[in-house]
């Protein structure tokens, strides 16, 4: 059979990258959801700012499905912001310039192809 | 108890009012007796915090999938569920979810209902729902579907949806469902202030 649904190929492909326990499972399954309408709701983009205040990571304690699919569907919004906006979403900005800046990003054949955002973590 | 579930108030055709239909369906069908339910106003989502892992989930879909895994195999009166996956959402099922998420979350209310509908009728034609409607799957789509199924008559349903009118149908005659649909609409209604009882 075909699978259809972005999220669910993702989900599908890395099954063993998508939370171990069923609280992390539902928190990985959250984050898709929410971040395939960051840009038609901006409720979920302040549910990530308050996420990431305290985290390094989306889920967990290491980079996973989770931080790869959210970095990839904030580039344009990322891209699209300026000044206020980086400003009042701090903690999105820092924690999308670290997941862009990863050995897993970088030197990875397809990822590489994607646009690097230039952030100033030091512009205030 | 062990969860803590905020409901907002909401109005009816309104995303918040489908979400609270999710979780709550979902409550009562799953038969989650652990869960204590309150009215929250001025939050946009509904939301269910686990104090015991110090996290919170604030999407319905999410929430409701979580407490598909926690579910029991066997209802609190005895009877078994008729989904037997041990928690599992399918691939299938998660499909199912992934296209109320896309397909219905950006058509239902925008596109004309004719073609919403006959999508929807394709692919409930092929949807593999269990009689009680116990997994996440289900409980999504048919809420979300409560409001819109309505807005066409029986007549329309009977003959251009059969089974968008034979699901609707069971869902809306299944106790849990029911009692479901019963807890959202109570905390969803916006409390009176004392001014406004006064």
């Amino acid at each position: 059979s075909t699978l259809t649904g972005q999220n669910t190929i993702c989900t599908y492909i890395a099954s063993s990258d998508c939370g171990d326990t069923d609280l992390e499972k539902a928190e990985v399954q959250q984050w898709l959801t929410l971040s395939n309408r960051f840009e038609s709701d901006p409720e979920g983009l302040k549910l990530l700012q308050s996420h990431l205040e305290t985290r390094t990571w989306m889920i967990g304690n290491k980079m996973s499905l989770t931080d790869v699919t959210v970095y990839v569907r904030m580039i344009p919004i990322v891209k699209s912001w300026r000044g206020e906006d980086r400003l009042n979403n701090n903690h999105i900005v820092r924690w999308f310039d670290f997941i862009q800046h990863q050995a897993e990003i970088c030197e990875n054949d397809l990822a590489k192809q994607l646009e690097k955002i230039q952030i100033d973590l030091n512009a205030a | 108890m062990e969860f803590k579930l905020s409901i907002p108030a909401a109005q009816k055709n309104d995303n918040l009012f489908n979400n609270a239909l999710k979780v709550c369906i979902a409550i009562s069908v799953f038969d989650q007796e652990n869960v204590e339910i309150v009215g929250c106003a001025g939050q946009n989502y509904v939301s269910l915090e686990c104090p015991k892992q110090n996290k919170s989930l604030n999407e319905a879909n999410s929430i409701v999938r979580y407490a598909f895994k926690k579910v029991q195999l066997v209802y609190s009166d005895k009877r078994f569920l008729q989904s037997q996956n041990n928690g599992q959402i399918s691939v299938s099922d998660a499909a199912l979810i992934e296209w109320e998420e896309t397909f219905l979350y950006s058509n239902l209310l925008l596109q004309d209902k004719q073609q919403v509908a006959s999508s929807v009728e394709k692919v409930l034609s092929i949807a593999e729902f269990p009689a009680d409607f116990s997994t996440a799957a289900a409980i999504i789509v048919m809420a979300t579907l409560y409001e819109f199924i309505p807005t066409f008559s029986s007549t329309q349903l009977q003959n251009n949806y059969p089974n968008i009118a034979k699901l609707f149908t069971a869902f809306l005659h299944d106790d849990r469902a029911r009692r479901g649909i019963e807890l959202a609409a109570k905390y969803t209604t916006p409390k009176k202030t004392d001014s406004e009882v006064a």
